[in-house]
């Protein structure tokens, strides 16, 4: 079953478009590497499948249903962790996570968000305000936030920055258990070394396109690096300005 | 979940931040005692005229240390870019608008409910007994304020120049309001009743009425990127 679909994406901020027609499909359960170089349009690509913004041409599909940034019921299926941490400093790590539990209308919002306090190893920390923690810390608070609502769609923007192998071992954890309830996952990084904790299938953008590499082994990190260089040698795709 | 209890969970969320920060009470409140102070002190013991004087400088008190509060309407959003994370949530967005309008004309009204007594005080203006007709026009009006600072404070929001640009764009737009306060404040201080006024009353409403609906219905339109 195709979970997200997009056809002949594009996308620009005025100068020369960051995507020229990105096509791919993501199934149930399928999880996939988004790889590119500084300014491909990785996070201008994710911030589009989560609603945050049109694109100028091209179609997305979650389910078979167009994706309609003022459609509310579609974004209950979508789970993001972007750059910023999506979090209020004022507010505790724990009524950081209840306040989104209540917005996505979780059930038994107390219970997951203790839950994944536990999945994430913040639940000594859960009374502290959010802007006490370190950037990993953060980082586990934006991964707890972005599942909390058990998204079918879960995008994830760079997962890694900050965090440590724990961290990373526990992000791997809750990233599996959501595809083996058919979560599909889309993830772009630049970490190399941990390609195969967090997918199963390597793309990568190129001058605004969608390119599958079926062909590379992602236990051989050095032949993933090769061939990355390989195709990105010259520097920066053409026309960048990552968003 | 319901409209009104999205709304709610949105209001609670920020009624905790300002209720642990103050910074938008606190800084409004400020500059509204501080106005306040130098009008005292600039008409010295000369008792003000309560149908010119008192009710204008009353409204300017109120403008000004208004649109500092309503310049921090999006501030708490900012700050983590918590308002991309609102509108990914699965919640209609314009329960966004009427959660922060809420917010604001609490402030607003909190910080009026502190100046009244010390502008009283101050200027020498006897107000208790316009308090009733007083109180409801500061509400009605206060509602406006919020409802097109609110509004205007989300179009700026994306800007870098969102201090200098929201008194811009406000001040125009606040000026009916402004003047239709300024009359009925003048009726209601000076004994008469405000119904003598209903045109201003009506502008009141009517101006309420619009920015409402306007920032309801075109919050989702200004926050898309």
């Amino acid at each position: 079953m195709t979970r997200l679909s997009v056809r002949g994406l594009r996308h620009g901020y005025g100068g020369p478009e960051v995507l020229r027609g990105v096509d791919f499909d993501l199934a149930a359960g399928e999880s996939c590497l988004l790889l590119g170089p500084n300014g491909a349009g990785k996070s201008t690509l994710l911030g589009l499948l989560a609603g945050l913004g049109r694109p100028l041409k091209g179609e997305i599909r979650i389910e078979g249903r167009s994706l309609d940034p003022r459609n509310p019921s579609l974004r209950r299926q979508l789970g993001f962790l972007s750059h910023a941490s999506f979090s209020y400093s004022n507010l505790t790590v724990r009524e950081n996570l209840r306040f989104t539990a209540e917005l996505y209308g979780v059930d038994n919002p107390d219970e997951r968000v203790r839950h994944l306090l536990g999945r994430v190893s913040l639940r000594a920390y859960a009374d502290r305000p959010a802007r006490a923690l370190s950037r990993g810390m953060s980082q586990r608070l934006s991964l707890a936030r972005s599942v909390l609502h058990q998204p079918r769609l879960l995008l994830l923007d760079e997962p890694l920055t900050g965090l440590d192998l724990e961290g990373v071992n526990r992000l791997t954890e809750l990233t599996e258990e959501l595809r083996g309830t058919g979560t599909s996952i889309l993830t772009t990084t630049h970490d190399l070394a941990h390609l195969r904790k967090l997918g199963r299938r390597l793309a990568w953008l190129h001058r605004g396109c969608w390119e599958d590499m079926p062909g590379l082994d992602l236990h051989d990190t050095a032949q993933v690096e090769a061939a990355y260089l390989e195709r990105f040698a010259g520097g920066p795709a053409e026309g960048g300005g990552e968003a | 979940m319901s409209y009104w209890r999205t709304v709610w969970v949105l209001l609670r969320k920020d009624l905790r931040i300002e209720a642990r920060s103050r910074e938008t009470f606190v800084s409004m409140s400020f500059l509204a005692l501080l106005l306040v102070v130098a009008f005292g002190f600039a008409f010295d013991a000369r008792p003000l005229d309560p149908g010119t004087e008192a009710a204008g400088l009353l409204w300017i008190a109120i403008s000004f240390a208004g649109v500092l509060g309503l310049g921090r309407t999006l501030g708490s959003e900012r700050d983590g870019d918590c308002l991309r994370a609102l509108l990914l949530a699965p919640i209609d967005r314009s329960a966004i608008f009427v959660a922060k309008w809420i917010l604001n004309l609490t402030l607003l009204l909190a910080m009026e409910l502190c100046l009244l007594p010390l502008f009283s005080v101050f200027l020498r203006v006897p107000l208790r007994p316009a308090l009733p007709e007083l109180v409801g026009i500061v509400f009605l009006s206060t509602m406006g304020f919020a409802a097109v600072g609110t509004l205007l404070a989300t179009i700026s929001s994306g800007s870098r120049l969102r201090e200098a640009l929201l008194p811009l764009l406000l001040y125009p737009l606040w000026v009916p309001i402004l003047v239709a306060s300024v009359k009925l404040t003048s009726l209601a201080l000076i004994g008469r009743s405000v119904l003598d006024g209903s045109d201003w009353l009506v502008l009141i409403g009517v101006y309420d009425l619009v920015f409402l609906v306007a920032g309801t219905l075109l919050f989702d339109l200004m926050v898309e990127e």
